[in-house]
């Protein structure tokens, strides 16, 4: 048995910080990923239409959800999945699960990439200063793009 | 999907290759090891039928971390490349749900790391910056930050 709820507009489907144990299909309307959703900081990651797979990360990982989902419509209708139901969803949707698998790929192979790139600063700026040369402009530019990531990090819309 | 048959002591796949594959262990057992055949050598893992090996590195695109070993006569491995992953999966969907999990920890975990990353560029500059000193934090970040892209550019 399938379960599929409908949620109002600006109703919460759920909250940053919970434990996450399911993840849903949009089935109709939309839903808002948010970054500190109705706080001072709030930030609107992402707007999701139907057919796309959300809060994955709560089923796979039972993480606590990193953003907020509210629906931003009313009629949202959600197919809820818990980790029982991720069999015979996969043989109803075998494409939507196998996409699903291949973005997180994608997320994960960037972040790596990012990840190795701020290892290679660190690396570049640690031999600079070893042979006291000077850094060169890329190096600064990078060092100040991870600065400002640093600075203003919100996670990203992976619940 | 192509049946590999190896024997006792013969390497499956080397650290630091490419890869472009992943192997699901039909019989047999398959030993994990880093630095392998050095002195240096340590034993991770010993898998044997119906686990698979080498799907992170082939999913992440990064070079073996690790040399796997047939550890027994007659090991056989079905060899899955990444073209042949939706029948793979579509015939074992446990293995997929057991993946994704693999994926989503890894992703969390990553995630993590680069934001400790940022953090440690940002305050080694701070510390440039106002000629201070730096803390033992960022020392041992710098560390470890300095060994990965070592390694990484090693292979």
């Amino acid at each position: 048995m399938m379960d599929i709820r409908t949620y109002r507009r600006g109703e919460v489907i759920f909250r940053q910080g919970d434990v996450g144990n399911c993840m849903y299909d949009i089935q109709e309307g939309k839903v808002g990923i948010f970054h500190d959703y109705k706080g001072p900081d709030e930030k609107q990651l992402a707007e999701l239409f139907p057919n796309k797979i959300f809060g994955e990360m709560g089923l796979l990982d039972s993480a606590p959800r990193s953003a907020t989902a509210v629906a931003l419509e009313d009629s949202t209708v959600l197919h809820v999945i818990p980790e029982d139901d991720f069999y015979s969803y996969f043989e109803e949707n075998p494409t939507m699960v196998l996409l699903l698998m291949q973005q997180m790929c994608s997320r994960l192979r960037r972040t790596s990439k990012d990840y190795l790139e701020a290892c290679r600063a660190m690396y570049e700026t640690v031999e600079a200063e070893k042979s006291g040369s000077e850094k060169s402009k890329t190096l600064k530019d990078k060092i100040l793009k991870f600065c400002r990531r640093y600075k203003d990090f919100n996670y990203q819309a992976h619940t | 999907m192509n049946t590999l048959t190896f024997n006792r002591n013969e390497v499956i796949f080397k650290q630091g290759s490419f890869s472009d594959c992943m192997y699901d262990i039909v019989e047999g057992r398959v030993g994990i090891y880093t630095d392998y055949g050095t002195e240096k050598q340590q034993f991770l893992a010993d898998l044997d039928n119906n686990q698979v090996v080498g799907e992170m590195s082939m999913l992440e695109y990064y070079p073996r971390s690790a040399t796997a070993v047939a550890l027994e006569d007659g090991t056989v491995l079905t060899e899955i490349t990444e073209d042949e992953l939706s029948d793979y999966f579509r015939n074992k969907p446990e293995k997929l749900l057991l993946i994704m999990k693999q994926l989503s920890r890894r992703i969390r975990e990553t995630n993590e790391k680069y934001i400790e990353a940022c953090r440690a560029v940002y305050e080694k500059n701070e510390a440039e910056r106002n000629n201070r000193e730096q803390s033992e934090w960022l020392n041992s970040q710098i560390d470890t930050m300095c060994e990965i892209y070592g390694n990484y550019f090693y292979y």
